[in-house]
């Protein structure tokens, strides 16, 4: 049953964009990950460590940095996707009872691009597309399950850029049965600014900083390689430090060959100034907090009122900076004002369904949170929806956290939430279905009851 | 009390078996009549309140009150309870350090729900009642949300940082009002009202104040004036 599923979901999936495979001459056989995974009855989740690097033609290796360095000709080289990070892939397997271990492997076999209509060595993203090759083993002794082929099963995948916060998206399909593997998503993130930020600036607020540029769509890429297609898109890794702003302050950096190096600053005024050796990279050493952004800003909570920071904008794959000096404001509401006493800092996320978990860490909030982030934010409706939400439901959430019936009575009322959520996460079409079926009945039951009173 | 409790049990029969000398009701209100309210409020805030608030909030905003009456004595007049609750919402900016000027980036809302029971008195000096004086005097509880809202993000993403003052007062609150019966003004209307329960519409303009006794959250003395609607059941 499940590897029906599995192939009609399969089967859902986009073809888009696979319209070319090409034997790659030198693939490395050494690059390839494995993961073992323990699988007991029912759905696991396998993370699998990928990671990738560019290959030349000459052999040579250009760049083995998480970010990936464009060269000038593209043409001449191949890319290799193996992603560094642990990456989920959903396993499926009910067949047998018990556990047992299993081995799973991958390598792609096939790739073809970067590619881009407008210009190849032109900055910018590209999309892609692979052969990823899976093979399977079965450590167990009755090893029936076991795949005949030695080349295991072979999945077609294509890597498209969404240009949706920077996650590159791989899209599979196979003409085999893929025991179960429904969908990989990988996110690869290629993009990095090839310009300084311009008009950097710091704002403060009460307790926090926002760092801002101009610009922040600073890359044109083309999808597919259509014309009609093309793109701007945010760069991602552009990391931000912050920094106390105090006399001597020497910033912890590392050169490319790995060795510690420190920036120096010069702050004059309101004018700052970093100073780096070339091709340093500031490192987290040393500062207070640092955050990584794509949208042309990031903010920094929970800051002293009235204290200087510095902060530094590190860009073009964290080999260029830049700095800004920055203080968050000390101001008043009207009830500190009479009261004498500070607000209290309060996060406005998922209140109701965190009093009823009693947690903030429960696995379905993180469903709630995806849903909410991805749906919901998606459309004026839903942001209206979740910003209503957000000004009414902290009262309510406060009373239910301080009774356990209405917590259970909650949690019982978020089951169907969650479990839509699972559904449409599986299959969108699966849910309308679903939903179409309560609308029947709820037809079906308000037909009944006019019958019956008329 | 106690003592007294007897008279109290008996004031409703004395109103049925003695006309009072001040009394013009009609000869059928013989059962408890409910007054249903709803209405729009101008509210004013008092002494440090207003200081501030006119710097934060700019202006004051118009707050809504939706209220029941019961009347289950008459003596003359009326005599019941009100229970009223509403709702006051304004947004404004933060004060600098000096309490001066406003810091834009840090949005306030500051929201006030007021929760109160009244004693209340209504009398008419018209038979036909096409005019009424209430008064009322009892206690609110006043639940006080002050959000500061960093505008660094954008709070519908749900990511934005929020500091909150909350806390519920309770406060003093007296009040008068005069009702002018509106339904002779439309026959068709006054029987259909009538066939939901409504006897008599009124428009009601009114005015109340409050005086905090218990301040959690800042003493947020008002003045009010309002205009709305009431309903007398039949």
């Amino acid at each position: 049953m499940n590897q029906w599923l599995g192939l009609f979901l399969v089967w859902c999936l986009p073809w888009s964009g696979w319209s070319q495979e090409s034997e790659i001459s030198n693939f490395d056989p050494e690059l390839r990950a494995s993961a073992n995974v323990k699988i007991s009855e029912g759905e696991q989740e396998v993370y699998i460590p990928i990671s990738y690097q560019y290959i030349p033609l000459d052999g040579s290796q250009l760049a083995q940095d998480p970010l990936l360095f464009i060269q000038d000709d593209l043409s001449q080289g191949v890319l290799v996707f193996v992603d560094q990070q642990p990456r989920k892939v959903r396993w499926r397997e009910t067949q047998e009872s018990g556990n047992y271990i299993g081995n799973l492997t991958w390598y792609i076999k096939n790739a073809s691009g970067p590619t881009n209509a407008k210009d190849p060595g032109a900055e910018g993203l590209y999309s892609y597309s692979a052969t990823l090759v899976l093979r399977q083993t079965d450590s167990r002794e009755n090893q029936a399950e076991a795949p005949s082929s030695d080349d295991g099963d072979v999945v077609r995948i294509d890597l498209i850029d969404t240009a949706q916060n920077g996650n590159l998206m791989i899209n599979l399909q196979s003409n085999v049965a893929l025991r179960g593997i429904e969908r990989l998503a990988l996110k690869v993130d290629n993009r990095i600014p090839f310009a300084a930020p311009e008009n950097l600036r710091a704002e403060g607020f009460f307790r926090t900083i926002k760092v801002s540029w101009d610009k922040p769509n600073q890359i044109a890429y083309t999808l597919n390689g259509s014309e009609e297609s093309s793109k701007e898109a945010p760069p991602s890794n552009v990391e931000v430090f912050l920094y106390e702003n105090k006399e001597g302050l020497a910033l912890s950096g590392s050169v490319p060959a790995g060795e510690s190096t420190t920036c120096a600053v010069a702050i004059t005024g309101n004018s700052c100034n970093v100073e780096c050796e070339e091709g340093a990279s500031l490192t987290k050493g040393g500062s207070l907090s640092s955050a990584s952004t794509g949208d042309g800003s990031t903010t920094f909570p929970d800051l002293a009122n009235n204290q200087d920071y510095v902060l530094v904008v590190q860009y073009e794959g964290g080999v260029k900076q830049a700095c800004v000096t920055g203080k968050a404001v000390l101001d008043y509401t009207l009830t500190e004002i009479l009261t004498g006493e500070e607000a209290t800092k309060d996060d406005p996320r998922c209140f109701i369904a965190t009093a009823a978990y009693g947690t903030s860490m429960h696995q379905d909030l993180d469903k709630l949170r995806k849903f909410r982030d991805e749906v919901l934010l998606s459309s004026p409706i839903g942001q209206y929806l979740v910003a209503t939400y957000y000004q009414y439901s902290p009262p309510l959430a406060q009373w239910i956290e301080n009774h356990e019936t209405a917590r259970k009575i909650t949690r019982i009322m978020l089951a169907p939430v969650i479990a839509a959520i699972d559904v449409a996460h599986i299959s969108p079409l699966a849910l309308l279905f679903v939903a179409l079926g309560v609308l029947v009945l709820m037809s079906y039951g308000i037909f009944q009851v006019v019958l019956r009173f008329t | 009390m106690r003592k007294y409790l007897p008279a109290i049990m008996l004031f409703p029969t004395l109103s049925l078996a003695s006309e009072s000398p001040f009394t013009l009701w009609r000869d059928f209100d013989t059962h408890p009549i409910y007054n249903i309210r709803f209405s729009a409020q101008d509210v004013s805030f008092q002494d440090q309140v207003k200081k501030y608030a006119d710097r934060v909030y700019r202006s004051e905003s118009t707050g809504i009150n939706l209220g029941v009456d019961l009347f289950p004595l008459t003596y003359g007049a009326r005599f019941g309870l009100g229970f009223d609750v509403g709702g006051y919402k304004d947004t404004g900016y933060a004060l600098d350090e000096n309490l001066t000027h406003q810091v834009r980036s840090d949005r306030v809302e500051l929201t006030l729900i007021p929760m109160q029971v009244s004693a209340k008195v209504e009398w008419s000096p018209f038979r036909d009642e096409w005019v009424k004086i209430s008064g009322w005097h009892g206690r609110e509880w006043l639940y006080v949300e002050e959000n500061r809202i960093n505008t660094a993000t954008n709070p519908e993403e749900g990511k934005s940082q929020s500091y909150v003052s909350k806390g519920t007062n309770y406060a003093r609150v007296s009040g008068i009002s005069l009702s002018f019966n509106i339904s002779e003004l439309d026959q068709k209307s006054k029987q259909s009202l009538r066939s939901m329960g409504i006897h008599q519409v009124y428009l009601r303009p009114y005015y109340l104040s409050t005086k905090t006794l218990k301040a959690k959250a800042g003493a947020f003395d008002r003045t009010v004036y309002g205009l709305g609607f009431s309903f007398q059941t039949i």
